[in-house]
């Protein structure tokens, strides 16, 4: 199943100026949302709740077969059974901090598993709380450049590595990405 | 597998100004092609990135070594399968890479004054009720209102990550950081009853929201908690959403289940010119 979504937000500012300049360019914001046509999953267990996310009848700029969250139950210990991809439909010459949509009914997982994918092929390897977000945008990565890849995983994040914890709700919804 | 891409703007914009200083590295990273895109009214008053000479000379190093290394360098397959530098080729992009932020954060402070900078410091140690370390970690436009209105990112020595609206150097949203391994206390027999962290939540948003007085009577207020009981969340919403807008603006604390600050935010400047 796919479905599909990217977002590309913008609103720019042009100010180019060759040799010596002080330049301020395009702010832009890209979504991708979980199903969409940028993203990929692979594993077992997967779970939905609808119109529920980001991407809900009256916000996001989702058609309704995008008005859906994910989730899976975290894989205890080393490694990972379930993991999804967001391929970021444009990439972008700049500096840039992705976050994740997280919402009230799942995400108690509060060692998430990210990696993000920047500069072709540098990664930084993220945690994050998902446990301490409400309907709230929360970071990913800070500061990246030429983001090109954000992967997330139903195992422990760096900071929990190879943690014995199970049960918890891991929630796969939209990604953004801010320059 | 149908694609569709809802482009609201001009994504491309970056890589023409790339192509216009002469800078582009010649990769391609082609992540496929929109089905179908809008574009929304350019808003071009509003400020972006910011670059310089500097910057696009470290860029353009940047390019060249990344293009180099992935051609001849290291690269291996990293857990989530996908290509990773490593070794010296990784060193070396780092090198770079972590030269282009110190020089992108030089410029995006340098408009700043040295009194504003202490306010955000002065605003963040009182929201977490103690002294903190803090580290600037860049600007970005700010992830919830549709009008782009730039933040800045702030981490401190416990690990949490604070969103400040440089306007009025409030704090808009605070957290755990990425990376930030927080011990909130998770010990289910410690928790206090949901009525006694409403009212820790309110006493704690009364000392830090000016207007928490005028946010209860005028916003609607609703309680959220996760399955396991492993936070709550305390919510105050605008009753209708600006124009344009899709989260409508708030003001929420979340607490662990004994009474920590584990988020806080109050977005409603971002919503305002």
């Amino acid at each position: 199943m796919k479905k599909t979504l990217s977002r590309v937000a913008p609103f720019l500012m042009a100010v180019v100026m060759l040799g010596s300049f002080a330049g301020v360019a395009s702010a832009q914001t890209y979504i991708h949302a979980n199903g969409g046509g940028y993203w990929t999953q692979t594993g077992s267990g997967w779970n939905s709740i609808s119109n529920d996310g980001y991407c809900v009848s009256g916000r996001g700029p989702c058609g309704s077969n995008l008005w859906y969250l994910q989730y899976n139950y975290n894989h205890s210990g080393c490694g990972y059974d379930a993991d999804a991809r967001y391929d970021m439909a444009s990439v972008v010459n700049y500096n840039g901090d992705t976050y994740a949509w997280i919402d009230s009914s799942t995400g108690n997982m509060y060692g998430a598993d990210y990696d993000v994918v920047y500069n072709y092929a540098s990664t930084y390897g993220s945690t994050v709380d998902q446990s301490a977000y409400y309907e709230a945008w929360a970071t990913i990565a800070l500061d990246k450049y030429r983001t090109s890849i954000v992967w997330e995983s139903d195992g422990w994040g760096n900071a929990y590595i190879c943690n014995g914890v199970s049960g918890l709700q891991v929630e796969f919804d939209e990604v953004k990405l801010e320059i | 597998m149908a694609k569709k891409q809802f482009v609201i703007g001009a994504g491309a914009l970056a890589i023409v100004f790339g192509l216009a200083l002469g800078v582009t590295s010649g990769f391609t990273f082609s992540q496929g092609s929109p089905v179908s895109a809008q574009v929304q009214p350019d808003n071009s008053a509003v400020p972006g990135p910011h670059t310089n000479v500097a910057i696009e000379s470290i860029r353009a190093e940047l390019g060249s070594v990344t293009q180099y290394e992935s051609a001849y360098g290291c690269l291996t397959f990293g857990r989530s399968g996908l290509s990773e530098f490593c070794g010296a080729s990784k060193e070396r992009v780092e090198t770079l890479e972590n030269k282009l932020t110190e020089e992108v954060h030089k410029l995006e402070l340098s408009g700043r004054s040295s009194e504003s900078l202490a306010q955000v410091k002065s605003n963040i140690e009182s929201l977490a009720e103690r002294k903190a370390n803090v580290t600037f970690e860049g600007t970005s436009a700010n992830p919830y209102t549709n009008a782009v209105k730039r933040i800045e990112q702030w981490q401190d020595d416990k690990g949490f990550l604070y969103i400040v609206d440089p306007v009025n150097n409030n704090v808009v949203q605070f957290g755990p950081g990425p990376g930030s391994k927080i011990p909130f206390e998770r010990d289910g027999s410690k928790s206090l009853p949901k009525a006694e962290l409403q009212v820790k939540a309110e006493e704690y948003l009364a000392k830090h929201v000016a207007d928490f007085d005028s946010v209860k009577a005028n916003f609607s207020f609703r309680t959220m908690s996760k399955p396991g009981s492993v936070s709550y969340a305390f919510r105050w919403e605008a009753k209708s959403k600006p124009q344009g807008e899709d989260v409508t603006p708030f003001v929420q604390i979340v607490l662990s289940p004994a009474g920590e600050v584990m988020s806080f935010n109050d977005v409603r400047s971002l919503y305002s010119n």
